[in-house]
């Protein structure tokens, strides 16, 4: 017990020193975006879905997810990034936004990178998006990754996907 | 001590209430007039049960308590002390303020001493002041309780002139321990938590397990506490000495591990320091108290030592084990484990995911050439038969008996009737029926409600009753049973009925369009309007016009419906129509636009393919003559717009995708809810299955129309539509004002 509390206490050091934050990042058309890697459950491959009536157009339906109805999003809709083709290379990336199972349809997983908080530029305010749902722009490796809060973008009015207090 | 007992307190907790679960329906169910002493017995048990679990576990306030409750509990079922009504209420109270000191307690807050303190005092009030038993009582039979009557009367002169001190004699626990009273000088301790300090110090030399305090005079504090320890009353004496002078110090070595050492006695002032004087101050054995004691023995089935051991040198360890043995077979005795609900959900989970497996292979296999399969689908059909038979074992888990509900009803009406001066006579009926935990849970509410307003609005006073020829006392009868697929609860009175004038009156003071010439089956349902209620005054039972509406609510969230039949001056009858479980539905799969919906069998009352010429329009709004009925049809493809035709014009009436299909290969299913009827079209009746339910919303929001999903043998979601929305628009003359008012 003892033992592991000091490793415990030991890695904190460590993150002290340099706090690098793991990024998962996808592509939406010729767009490259990254999302935090804690909020990702799992990678997976595209399934049939079943449609939901009176839905926007990127509320692609819901799948079953090992028991549990998982809606699927498809983020190119959404943006309006890419054609939004389903093959057999289309992949869901598997969220667990608060205690939601949410799925997210992207045109490809790209990798996983490593960022430290001053590699993070604010982002400049964009005309057709609101930049509340980005914590910035990051530059790796010459490629420019606009870094999503996909938590509070999944959780926001604007996305539908949870009720609000005022609609039932 | 090295065993920490706070985790087995949650268990103490609930067994606790089961207790005084148990302590009140014994209590109500308990013949006033003749005891049996089987029930009496029961009675004194779980209130024993109580304090035993108090005191392993340290909860002075409850121990003291209970110890008293206990003690008068049992003078009556040793034929002390007559049972009386009002005795019986009181019990009843003091087992309320135990629930409540118990939650309290449990969520480690500061419980309210003084309520207990005035139970207490209410409690012994009554008994000392109750008359006592005439020793001839018929129902004793055996030579014990024989000689115990006789006994009693010589007891009971001392419990009227000596006041409290008889009571804190019962002893019921065997931990060694010390009754401790000392004088400490008023100016070191000035206020509580100077002697919480000092206690804390105390409690290195064992467990204080209760104490109080008082100015004795100006310049001294009595103390007075229990103090559970394995030690000798010499180097208690020692230690003790450090804290207060030698000559103030009163040591009294017992084996009571219960406080609330009667505080008559103690506030005597302290006259010697010899443990002689002071065990005859503390301990006024009287020859019918010591046989109280012993007699209790056998009972308890703890076989130590009942009286006070001078010296207390003995070891802790044994009566402590034994306590928690006593514990444990409390539970053996249940013949019931205590499991987590969610662990029971998890595994109702993964046996709904073995059957959807089983479903999946067992299509798959239908596709194989028949040359292949012969064993295969013998082997198939095993796994079938036995992830059902798993998946009912599973679910029964869940299962509980609806007496859980019922069992709070005599205790209700008892008290309710007794607050409005009514008579009633309860019935219960079919409390062994099953519904699923959840279920029960939810009905809990509606139901108790549902009894609650029978007694306030349904039946009369005795006078007025007399009057209209009726019997004094009120018959509400509450049954459960099973139906079809669910369950059928009812709560009837033979009241006065329902006043159809002043519900009429009051609906349209609602502004509800209500005439005369609507029929009773139209009339009642007012009742479950929100903000409706016809009592002349509101009273604190029922009246505010918010309970009906919640009732129907509820029993509508649970997928029930509710019924009301009554008839002037004979009396209401409400019925509940529930589901068995909420985790399992039993249903019909339909297609439309190459969709699969699930609808639930129990809102389906027929499928039909009506001709041409019986499909009308009435206002552009389809309906199917059916019998003597039309009823309206509703469209699955107008209201989730699935063919691909633009949403703008989709939402009124038929067009040009619904004459796609063709009006001679209409196929409608016919929903029914609560009598009213909607037609849904369909393209294709598929099948009828048991599905396992799933929520939309633990990872989506609420999607009008549908009222949860189901994962389909090929493991594909299909959503279950909501029968009461789709009825519900198709009876909204206009759909777009369906649409808004629904959608």
């Amino acid at each position: 017990m003892q033992s592991f509390n000091r490793q415990h206490s030991d890695n904190k050091l460590d993150r002290k020193l340099v706090i690098l934050q793991e990024f998962l990042t996808f592509r939406l058309g010729d767009e490259e975006y990254a999302i935090d890697i804690l909020k990702v459950q799992e990678i997976r491959g595209y399934d049939a879905v079943t449609k939901i009536a009176n839905t926007p157009m990127f509320i692609k339906g819901v799948i079953n997810l090992r028991g549990i109805i998982v809606p699927i999003i498809d983020m190119r809709i959404k943006f309006n990034l890419g054609e939004a083709v389903y093959n057999e290379f289309t992949v869901v990336i598997v969220l667990n936004i608060g205690r939601r199972v949410i799925g997210v349809v992207v045109d490809s997983v790209s990798d996983v990178i490593s960022l430290a908080p001053d590699a993070i530029s604010p982002a400049p305010a964009f005309a057709q998006f609101d930049t509340k749902f980005l914590l910035g722009l990051a530059n790796s490796d010459g490629r420019l990754l606009i870094l999503l809060d996909i938590e509070r973008f999944m959780s926001s009015s604007e996305m539908a996907l949870v009720d609000d207090a005022g609609t039932s | 001590m090295a065993l920490d007992l706070s985790r087995f307190a949650k268990a103490f907790f609930e067994e606790a209430q089961e207790h005084l679960y148990s302590l009140e329906s014994l209590l109500i169910a308990v013949n006033i007039h003749a005891p049996d002493d089987e029930t009496l017995n029961a009675i004194f048990r779980a209130v024993h049960s109580v304090k035993g679990g108090a005191a392993a576990f340290g909860f002075t306030s409850l121990i003291g308590f209970t110890h008293e409750f206990e003690s008068i509990l049992d003078r009556v079922r040793k034929r002390q002390l007559t049972l009386s009504k009002r005795l019986v209420d009181l019990c009843l109270s003091a087992s309320d303020i135990m629930r409540r000191h118990l939650a309290v307690l449990e969520q480690n807050q500061a419980p309210d001493l003084a309520e207990l303190a005035a139970m207490q005092t209410a409690l012994l009030d009554t008994a000392n002041s109750a008359p006592q038993t005439p020793t001839q009582s018929a129902t004793q039979t055996s030579s014990s309780a024989g000689s115990m009557a006789g006994a009693s009367t010589k007891s009971s002169t001392t419990q009227i002139t000596g006041g409290d001190k008889a009571n804190t004699l019962e002893i019921g626990n065997t931990e060694p321990a010390f009754h401790v009273a000392m004088r400490l000088p008023i100016n070191d301790y000035p206020h509580e938590a100077a002697i919480e300090e000092l206690l804390a110090d105390i409690h290195g030399l064992g467990r204080c397990v209760s104490h109080e305090s008082e100015s004795v005079d100006q310049s001294q504090l009595e103390l007075r506490f229990v103090l559970v320890a394995d030690i000798d009353a010499d180097e208690l004496r020692e230690s003790l000495e450090f804290l207060a002078p030698a000559d103030s110090i009163f040591i009294q070595p017992t084996m009571v591990a219960a406080p609330g050492a009667g505080s008559a006695s103690l506030s005597a002032p302290p006259e010697s320091e010899a443990d002689e004087s002071a065990y005859e101050f503390f301990a006024p054995l009287d020859e019918s108290d010591e046989a109280t004691s012993s007699e209790m023995s056998p009972n308890l089935a703890l076989g130590g030592p009942f009286q006070p051991v001078a010296g207390g040198s003995i070891n802790a360890d044994s009566p402590a084990s034994e306590q928690s043995d006593i514990a444990l077979a409390s539970l053996v005795d249940a013949s019931s484990i205590r499991v987590n609900v969610a662990k029971v959900d998890q595994l109702i989970n993964l046996v709904g995911e073995l059957v959807i497996a089983e479903a999946m292979l067992t299509e798959a296999a239908s596709v194989l050439a028949e040359t292949d399969k012969t064993h295969l689908s013998y082997a198939l059909s095993q796994l079938q038969r036995n992830t059902r038979e798993l998946q009912e074992s599973v679910l029964a888990i869940r299962m509980l008996p609806i007496s859980f509900v019922f069992s709070r009803l005599p205790r209700l009406t008892r008290d309710l009737a007794d607050r409005l001066g009514k008579e009633v006579f309860l019935e219960i009926h079919g409390e062994d029926t099953e519904l699923d935990k959840s279920v029960i849970e939810k009905i809990a509410d509606p139901l108790t409600h549902l009894v609650r307003n029978a007694l306030d609005h349904g039946i009369e006073s005795p006078e007025e009753r007399m009057r209209n020829g009726k019997p004094r006392a009120g018959c509400l009868s509450v049954r459960a049973g099973h139906q079809g697929g669910g369950i059928l609860l009812s709560v009837a009175d033979d009241g006065a009925g329902l006043n159809r004038d002043r519900i009429v009156a009051k609906a349209n003071e609602l502004g509800l369009q209500v005439t005369d010439k609507w029929s009773d089956d139209e009339i009642w349902p007012l009742i479950f309007t929100p903000g409706f209620s016809t009592a002349e005054s509101v009273s604190d039972v029922s009246g505010r016009g918010v309970g009906m509406d919640v009732v129907w609510q509820n029993v509508h969230a649970l997928g029930g419906n509710v019924d009301v039949a009554s008839r002037q001056g004979e009396g209401t009858i409400i019925t509940i129509r529930l589901p068995l479980t909420l985790a399992i539905l039993d249903g019909m799969s339909i297609k439309v636009s190459g969709e699969t919906y699930i609808l639930p069998l129990a809102h389906i009352s027929q499928s039909l393919q009506p001709t041409m010429d019986a499909i009308k329009t009435v206002n552009k709004q389809e309906v199917v003559q059916l019998r003597d009925e039309y009823i309206p049809i509703t469209s699955l493809k107008d209201l989730f717009n699935l063919a691909d035709a633009p949403a703008e014009n989709n939402h009124r009436g038929i067009n040009g995708q619904t004459d796609a299909i063709g009006k001679a290969d209409n196929l409608l299913v016919v929903l029914d809810i609560d009598g009213k009827r909607a037609a849904l079209r369909v393209d294709e009746l598929l099948g009828q299955h048991q599905v396992v339910l799933k929520s939309i919303e633990a990872n989506y929001r609420r999607v009008k129309g549908l009222s949860g999903a189901t994962i389909m043998g090929d493991g594909r979601v299909a959503f279950i539509l909501d029968a009461a929305y789709l009825v519900g628009v198709a009876h909204t003359v206009d759909t777009d004002l369906a649409a808004a008012q629904y959608g």
